[in-house]
Parts: structure tokens; C-alpha cells; sequence
């Protein structure tokens, strides 16, 4: 993990530092990881990622209750995730936060806001963020996209405009659902944007 | 929608009102950074580079925080620190925001709060443009911190929390290197 090499960087290797610190983040055209790991979903059913799986493909987003940038993109999060729901995309939102940083990200208020928002798919939680990090996956909202044979075609964010949806110029995740289902290649694979970084559970000492 | 019978105003009284106001609204933007209403500039990715070529000549550390994030609320105060005592030693701090424009009020009122009494800046947009203005690699995680050199090259960064003590270190190693003329 970058975080512990950089615990490790010294005074003086100040360029290392500048290599270590990128993320470990699935690439383009990577498996599906930690496919078979159970979580607990929003409907009290324990749900694998590997269940998820659609005809066409499956789309994973990283995400929360709390925070303000998932909130701001929420209601556009939900709209594509429910048409590739439609289109044969199997979709899951993980939330992998530890919920004694923010009470919110507990799983009755998960309950409460999919039904809120209407979430035609699974909200699952990821009890000790080892899906996250079989991902690589460092903030919320963050995609991943893969294709019918479980390999990674997109990595990113929602769109070019966080806070005013009227002012989304480049309709990044929506795009690649759209090329997916097209059977297309995705035009722009790797995007990103701020979010909030996810609050990792502790894992036990070994 | 009903009116309220009892208070009429003279045309007079209104007009008196008025300078009052506008007198009150004068002094108030006139008094400076005293009252400690520290000024927040909503600033695209670009206005933040063109800021980055202004400063150079000095290593500069640029923060991105939010007030909403736990871990930028508990950092922010070293940060403050770090600032404070190498202001004018060759170092300067540009504090970044990423909350929502709209909720521009309350990250003012959170930096009175803080003690914060000189200028920072507020992203617009925090998109790809904003990140990779900084750093390509950074993945957009909050907080974040990116040191640039005199020459406005990315010298170190990186994402989380960070200890004082890494700020003083990456400070000391950067001085050392301007001192050494660039070299590592």
C-alpha cells in the first residue's frame, strides 16, 4: 500500500516520496477483484459482487452517506446506475466507511437512503473496506466499470461538474455505460475528480 | 400576503434608514482583516495557476481542504502552525477549499473561527482540470498537500493527514535543495 511506504520515506528522498504516493488503483483492463467477498445489503441479504454481475456488465461506485460530494452527485449517480440496471449492467454501491467516523454511513440510515433515492440495486457494505482496498479505491463517489468477461473499462468519476448538474459538459460515467451497452469501446477509460477520501476501517493486528 | 398596519415610515425616516445602512455596510467593508473576516476568492483551476506563477521565487505549499472533512478539521490547525512560523522565511501557504460555493458563509465563518485573518481561496469546480493542476497522480482525496519550488515545479506532496513534523521535514529538505541550487 503507498501509505506504508510513505511511512517510510526519508528527508531526504523527497522525489521517491512523489512516486509513492500514486494510488494502487485497479488498471484498465484489470478482473473484477474480491469477487466472492459477502456483504450485507441494504435488503438483509448477504450479497457477493460476483452476484451482482449483469449480462452486460457490472458497475461498482464507491460511495456514503455523508459526504458532500456523493450528496451533490447523488441524484445523477442514481439515474445512471438505475438505466444501466435497465440495459443489463448489474450494479452495486459499496460503502466502505467505518461508520464511527460518521454515523450516517451506518446501515439503517443506508436502508433510508436507498429507499429514499429509489436504488434499483444492491447498497452493500463493506464491514472491514477490504473490497475497497482489493480495488484500490481511495474516495467517494469513485466507478469501476467492467465489461461482460469481469475486465475493467472504466475508472472514475460521474461527470465534469460536482457541484451544478446543469453545468456537466462531459457526461464521464454515463458515457461509458452507454459505450458498454453500445458494445463501443469507452472514449475517455480513466477520469477523475475531488472526493471525499474513504474512512477505512481499522483492520485487526495479525 | 399581508401587510403590517401598525409601522408606516416618513419618506424621511426611510432615507435616513438608508444612509444608516449604507454607512454601517461601508465601515463594515473598510475595517479589515481587524474584524477578523478572513477574505475567501472563489477561484477557477486557472486563477489558482496564474496564483502559482505569481508565487514563485518561494517554495509554496498549497492545501486542500474541506470544512465538512474530519481529518482536514483535526490537520488544519498545524497547518495554521507550519504557516505562521515560515510566512516570510521563504515559504508561503495558499489554503484551498473544496466545499460547495454555495456554502461559502459558513467556510468564512469556520476560518474567523480558526483564526484565520488572511486571504485564502475557494475551488469553483473540483474536477479533473483542479487535480491535475496540482498533480496528475493525486487522486483527489482530501486532504491534500503539494509543495512547488521556486521555479514552480511539484517538489513533494501528498494525500491524508500528515503529521507536523512531515510538514517541518519536507520544509527543511526543500530549503536544503533551493540552498543547494535545485540539486537533490
Amino acid at each position: 500500500m503507498s501509505m506504508t511506504k510513505l511511512g517510510v520515506v526519508t528527508v531526504g528522498a523527497i522525489l521517491v516520496a512523489v512516486s509513492a504516493a500514486r494510488g494502487d488503483a485497479l488498471a484498465i483492463g484489470a478482473t473484477l477483484p474480491a469477487a466472492d467477498q459477502k456483504m450485507a445489503n441494504v435488503d438483509g441479504k448477504m450479497v457477493a459482487l460476483a452476484d451482482v454481475k449483469g449480462k452486460v456488465g457490472t458497475l461498482v461506485v464507491f460511495t456514503c452517506n455523508h459526504c458532500p460530494f456523493v450528496k451533490a452527485w447523488q441524484d445523477r449517480m442514481v439515474q445512471i446506475a438505475n438505466d444501466g440496471v435497465k440495459a443489463g449492467v448489474g450494479v452495486a454501491f459499496v460503502n466502505a466507511n467505518d461508520p464511527a467516523v460518521f454515523t450516517e454511513d451506518s446501515l439503517d440510515q443506508m436502508k433510508t437512503l436507498a429507499k429514499d433515492k429509489g436504488y434499483a440495486f444492491s447498497y452493500l457494505v463493506d464491514d472491514t473496506s477490504a473490497v475497497a482496498r482489493a480495488f484500490g479505491a481511495t474516495r467517494t463517489p469513485e466507478a469501476f466499470l467492467f465489461d461482460a468477461a469481469g475486465k475493467l473499462v472504466y475508472h472514475g468519476t460521474i461527470d465534469d461538474s460536482t457541484y451544478e448538474a446543469a453545468k456537466v459538459k462531459k457526461h464521464y460515467l454515463k458515457d461509458a455505460v452507454d459505450a458498454l451497452v453500445a458494445g463501443k469501446n469507452v472514449a475517455a477509460p480513466e477520469t477523475k475528480s475531488v472526493g471525499c477520501s474513504i474512512k477505512f476501517r481499522t483492520v485487526a493486528a495479525k | 400576503m399581508q401587510t403590517s398596519p401598525q409601522v408606516r415610515l416618513s419618506p424621511l425616516t426611510g432615507i435616513v434608514l438608508a444612509a444608516v445602512l449604507l454607512a454601517g455596510t461601508a465601515a463594515m467593508a473598510d475595517s479589515g482583516p481587524t474584524n477578523a473576516s478572513p477574505s475567501l476568492r472563489v477561484v477557477s483551476a486557472g486563477d489558482l495557476k496564474t496564483l502559482l506563477g505569481q508565487a514563485r521565487g518561494t517554495t509554496t505549499l498549497v492545501h486542500v481542504w474541506a470544512t465538512w472533512c474530519p481529518p482536514c478539521r483535526e490537520e488544519l490547525p498545524s497547518v495554521l502552525r507550519f504557516r505562521a512560523a515560515h510566512t516570510g522565511h521563504g515559504l508561503e501557504v495558499i489554503l484551498v477549499s473544496a466545499d460547495a460555493p454555495k456554502q461559502r458563509p459558513q467556510i468564512v465563518s469556520y476560518l474567523a473561527q480558526a483564526g484565520v485573518a488572511f486571504s485564502s481561496y475557494l475551488i469553483d469546480n473540483p474536477d479533473a482540470i483542479f487535480i491535475d493542476t496540482l498533480c496528475t497522480n493525486w487522486s483527489g482525496a482530501l486532504p491534500a498537500s503539494f509543495f512547488f519550488g521556486p521555479k514552480g515545479e511539484l517538489r513533494q506532496w501528498w494525500e491524508g493527514k500528515a503529521d507536523p513534523e512531515k510538514y517541518e521535514e519536507t520544509a527543511e529538505a526543500l530549503s536544503k535543495q533551493v540552498r543547494n541550487g535545485g540539486r537533490q
